[in-house]
């Protein structure tokens, strides 16, 4: 969509807090799966509808404004929801303990992450190469105007991309959840991973975006291994390396 | 012109406190203004550009407690220093362009920023650099006029802003500005006419950079102190709010971007417990009924 | 949820209070002092106190990531002046706020705007330890008497001390430096990794640790584990890098939301269970940390802390309910503690000059010389390095049938003063 939305790691942090509020009163750690989605994707429709609609046409820097002052709207509305205190929720039930495979050892936990971060990811795939929404969506972000004149619903197609986005973001918010902790503020350091391995992977492509997290993921372990203190920038340095020799990412198209 | 006059008329009547807000915020027009070269006029949106604000910022603080007492010498200081991190910066990040600009630059910024943070001989990590002397007036300091008061200060840096904002006006406005602006809008076409763009911009670039490092260096005497936040990606979006806010392409909006931003958060953060909220709801405001930013209000009135 | 929303909204209005008509509420303030007359020594006027206000700055972080910490040295702070009726030595003590957030210049600014705007008599606060020493030189040349609240950085009890500046907190040195002696000697473990995130108070903790440890005769087993600060990151490498089969334990400097991700992942992957000993500086396994991870905890780690929730003192126990009867529920913390040592510092020395703050010299000479029995045991001010001796507790995380998890005081080291000159 061509869109700089700040406020996607606030979408990560609202999924994160939901499943928070859905374990503490259920104890049901599958039941936040569902529900943080749809909340997120109902805020990510009206935001769209009400706000980003109109700024689509005046480039990039408005959007960096008007979506961080979403940024700071959001982290408040948290903060005074439920205080600035870190939180926590245990992984699901038989999730909590770890796994030995060959001489490594994991927790289960992040076993279970990393396979449904590969079911999603395969379903993205799937629905950006083969559905006809991914057809649409594919044409409307190269040539918008050329869409338009083909007869496509572009501002439909848009508040849907943007609340499937939106949702997108609350799953990973609420996969994360266990994995690390709750607090107002998790938006900002998630927010520019994610615009790192979006960037990595090159803009517009969704394998991309896929292939950079595990650049990044990759690049993060064994930073955190190499030089501790440095892995945030080792990220960084990643970055910047590819975008040197790749100015538009691994496989974005070359403008 | 009158707007220089009234902001020279601030420390004969404000409260010490606002003396001291508005020198902060001048610092802040500074750097704002440097960043709008490349923002607005070369068309090069930077995310990084605190990466030159904070090492001038560190060059000026290393120079000032290595017993170099002088105020000529510590703005250079940080001018240049940041100018040759800038250089680097600039010919590997402009091989890129848009959100990839932005990101490089940030990048950058980032790994400068680890730096500050682990270089734990040279900069004392986290804790930062503190104590920094301001430089001595010779010949003033008989009139007993010191940068240690905070008028005086003040008017250095009105001096310094304005002096900024004549050679950035006129920059723009020369020949090397149309061309940048040339290259702004259509690049291939400028390159087909035998401008070397990857240069110009590259110029631009490195001059913002200088720009930063300059306020940096106010930063620093003003402060007292050099830490590694001075480098970090916040400070970078704040200036490019100032800038937006402001309205692009002309320096006395980002200028007075900048006043807007430090004085809407201090007296928001003084007055509403919930501040950061009121701030994002003014951001999103601004978006929304001033698309153009404060100057495109003045052009319209 | 809902009490902790309503105990929020209850401190804000508060926070407001105090900030926009605190005049308007004195007398009524001072009215129900009367009425609650906690037996102190102070006799109020029916009128309340009638000499001039006393204004104090408190700088502390009310957004960002150290919110929480500001949160609770504030509450411990309301709760010490409401017990006294907002007055002492005759002078009504109206609280300014300022948010410290941050980034220094941001502190820095808050901390002008209180004495500058404000006028106030007095600063207090700071919880990061770069904000403490970045305005370190300002207030010291104002000689503008302040309380450090919580900010720990040795230096400010040795090289840049100010007879304008004292901590009612801790020196990142205390809490750990008996812990030493303690592993090594009391404990008999002679091999430890250490585990820290890697800033200044992890790095004066554990070498504060190192010291004594070496010294009695253990083994530092490297290389450590030095974690990035914060570390947003996956905590996995940095557990897996515990060197679990070659050590008796690890010693560990961690707090907030580091130690939770810490925490949690070290319990999941098994690394906790097999290790002899989890020890490290309170801070680590603290309650809010505890709140956070709950049955993800370290059961019987051993850390030293100048306070412990379940601390068998009248002081505490009194402390303990009272804070959690004001606060609608939210459990005491050791932040809360030291918010409420401060508050009780500065009515002491208000009551000692009998309001009397022209002569700063005095009024600093009062500050040092105030000592009571505090939640925390004794509390007095070492006259070398303007910081507060205290006792270090020795605690083992367990899960209390009442408290729930928490840290039970197994062994103690009176009198633990910093060793500036």
């Amino acid at each position: 969509m061509d869109v700089l939305n700040l406020a996607h790691g606030s979408f990560y942090m609202i999924g994160a807090y939901t499943a928070y509020t859905v374990v503490m009163a259920t104890q049901n750690f599958w039941l936040a799966l569902l529900v943080a989605p749809v909340l997120l994707a109902v805020i990510g429709a009206a935001l769209e509808m009400v706000f980003f609609r109109r700024l689509y046409r005046h480039g990039h820097l408005p959007q960096v404004l008007m979506t961080f002052g979403f940024t700071l709207v959001f982290v408040d509305l948290i903060r005074s929801r439920f205080g600035p205190t870190t939180r926590a929720i245990p992984p699901p039930p038989g999730l909590g303990g770890a796994v030995h495979l060959a001489t490594a050892t994991f927790s289960s936990y992040s076993l279970f992450v990393l396979g449904i971060a590969i079911v999603i990811g395969a379903l993205l795939v799937i629905g950006w190469r083969l559905t006809r929404l991914g057809v649409v969506l594919r044409a409307g972000v190269s040539d918008k105007e050329m869409a338009g004149l083909l007869g496509i619903d572009l501002p439909r197609t848009f508040t849907f991309t943007f609340a499937f986005g939106a949702a997108l973001a609350g799953l990973a918010g609420v996969i994360a959840a266990p994995e690390f902790a709750i607090y107002p503020g998790m938006d900002a350091n998630v927010l520019i991973l994610a615009l790192v391995v979006v960037v990595i992977g090159g803009l517009g492509s969704i394998e991309g975006a896929l292939l950079g997290a595990a650049v990044i993921g990759l690049g993060y372990v064994i930073g955190s291994t190499l030089f501790p203190q440095f892995a945030i920038g080792l990220i960084f340095a990643l970055m910047a390396a590819v975008l040197i020799i790749r100015p538009s990412g691994l496989l974005g198209r070359r403008s | 012109m009158l707007l220089a006059l009234a902001l020279a008329s601030i420390p004969l009547w404000a409260p010490r406190f606002w003396i001291y807000i508005a020198t902060q915020a001048l610092i802040f027009a500074i750097f704002a203004m440097s960043l709008d070269l490349l923002v607005g006029y070369a068309g090069l949106p930077s995310f990084g550009h605190a990466a030159f604000y904070g090492v001038g910022a560190y060059a000026c603080a290393l120079l000032a407690l290595g017993h170099v007492d002088g105020l000529v010498p510590l703005l250079l200081a940080g001018m240049l220093g940041a100018g040759a991190a800038a250089l680097p910066i600039g010919a590997l990040s402009l091989r890129t362009s848009g959100i990839y600009f932005l990101m490089l630059t940030l990048a950058f910024a980032q790994m400068l920023w680890g730096l500050a943070v682990n270089w734990t001989s040279l900069t004392r990590g986290t804790d930062g650099l503190i104590g920094i002397p301001r430089p001595a007036l010779p010949g003033l300091d008989t009139l007993n006029v010191s940068l240690y008061d905070r008028g005086p200060f003040f008017f250095l840096c009105l001096l310094v802003a304005i002096a900024v904002f004549v050679v950035l006006e006129s920059l723009v406005r020369s020949p090397f500005g149309k061309t940048l602006e040339g290259i702004r809008e259509n690049d291939r076409r400028m390159r087909a006419l035998g401008f070397p763009t990857f240069r110009y911009r590259l110029a631009a670039f490195v001059l913002a950079g200088m720009v930063a490092g300059i306020a940096g260096s106010l930063a620093a005497m003003s402060n007292g102190f050099a830490t590694p936040d001075l480098l970090y990606w916040t400070v970078s979006g704040l200036a490019l709010i100032a800038v937006v806010v402001g309205g692009t392409r002309s320096f006395i909006g980002p200028a007075l971007g900048a006043f807007l931003v430090l004085f809407a958060q201090l007296g928001l953060s003084t007055y509403i417990d919930r501040w950061e909220l009121a701030l994002g709801a003014l951001f999103i405001a601004f978006v929304l009924f001033l698309p153009r930013g404060l100057v495109g209000l003045v052009r319209r009135a | 949820m809902s009490d902790e929303i309503e105990d929020y909204l209850n401190w804000k209005l508060a926070g407001r209070i105090d900030r926009r008509d605190f005049l308007k509420l004195g007398v009524s303030a001072a009215g129900i002092a009367l009425v609650a007359a906690c037996g102190g020594s102070n006799t109020v006027g029916p009128t309340g106190p009638t000499g001039p206000e006393f204004k104090l700055g408190v700088v502390l972080p009310y957004s960002g990531v150290y919110a929480e910490l500001g949160n609770s040295i504030t509450n411990g702070m309301r709760m010490y002046f409401d017990s006294v009726g907002n007055q002492a030595g005759n002078r009504k003590i109206t609280v300014v706020t300022a948010d410290e957030q941050v980034a220094l210049a941001d502190a820095v600014a808050a901390t002008k705007k209180v004495v500058e705007q404000d006028g106030v008599d007095m600063v207090a606060g700071y919880v990061s330890s770069p904000n403490a020493a970045g305005n370190r030189n300002y207030l010291d040349g104002l000689k503008m008497p302040t309380l450090i609240a919580n900010a720990g950085v040795n230096s400010l009890s040795r090289a840049a001390k100010s007879p304008f500046i004292y901590r009612t907190s801790f020196s990142n040195w205390q809490p750990s430096h008996p812990m030493g002696t303690y592993v090594a000697e009391k404990l008999g473990k002679k091999k430890i990794q250490l585990v820290y995130a890697k800033y200044g108070a992890g790095l004066e903790a554990v070498a504060a640790f190192k010291e004594t440890f070496t010294g009695s005769g253990g083994t530092i087993v490297g290389p450590d584990v030095a974690t990035p600060f914060p570390n947003n990151g996956d905590q996995t490498p940095f557990v897996q890098a515990i060197q679990t089969d070659k050590i008796d334990g690890i010693y560990c400097f961690m707090s907030g939301t580091d130690a939770v991700t810490f925490l949690k992942k070290a319990a999941e992957l098994g690394t906790l269970k097999k290790l002899g000993l989890v020890s490290g500086a309170g801070f680590f396994v603290e309650q809010d940390v505890l709140a956070a991870i709950t049955d993800a905890a370290p059961d019987g780690a051993i850390t030293g802390l100048h306070w412990a929730l379940p601390l068998a003192n009248k002081e505490n126990q009194d402390f303990v309910s009272k804070y959690s009867k004001k606060f609608s529920g939210r459990q005491a913390d050791v932040f809360a503690v030291q918010g409420f040592d401060t508050a009780r510092v500065i009515v002491e020395a208000l009551n000692a000059v009998k309001g009397n703050t022209t002569n700063k010299d005095a009024f600093m000479t009062a500050i040092a010389g105030v000592s009571f029995k505090s939640p925390r045991g004794d509390f007095k001010f070492d006259a070398t390095t303007n910081n507060v001796v205290q006792t270090i507790y020795v605690r083992k995380t367990v899960k209390d049938p009442k408290l729930g998890w928490t840290n039970q005081v197994i062994d103690q080291y009176p009198g633990v003063a910093d060793p500036g000159k």
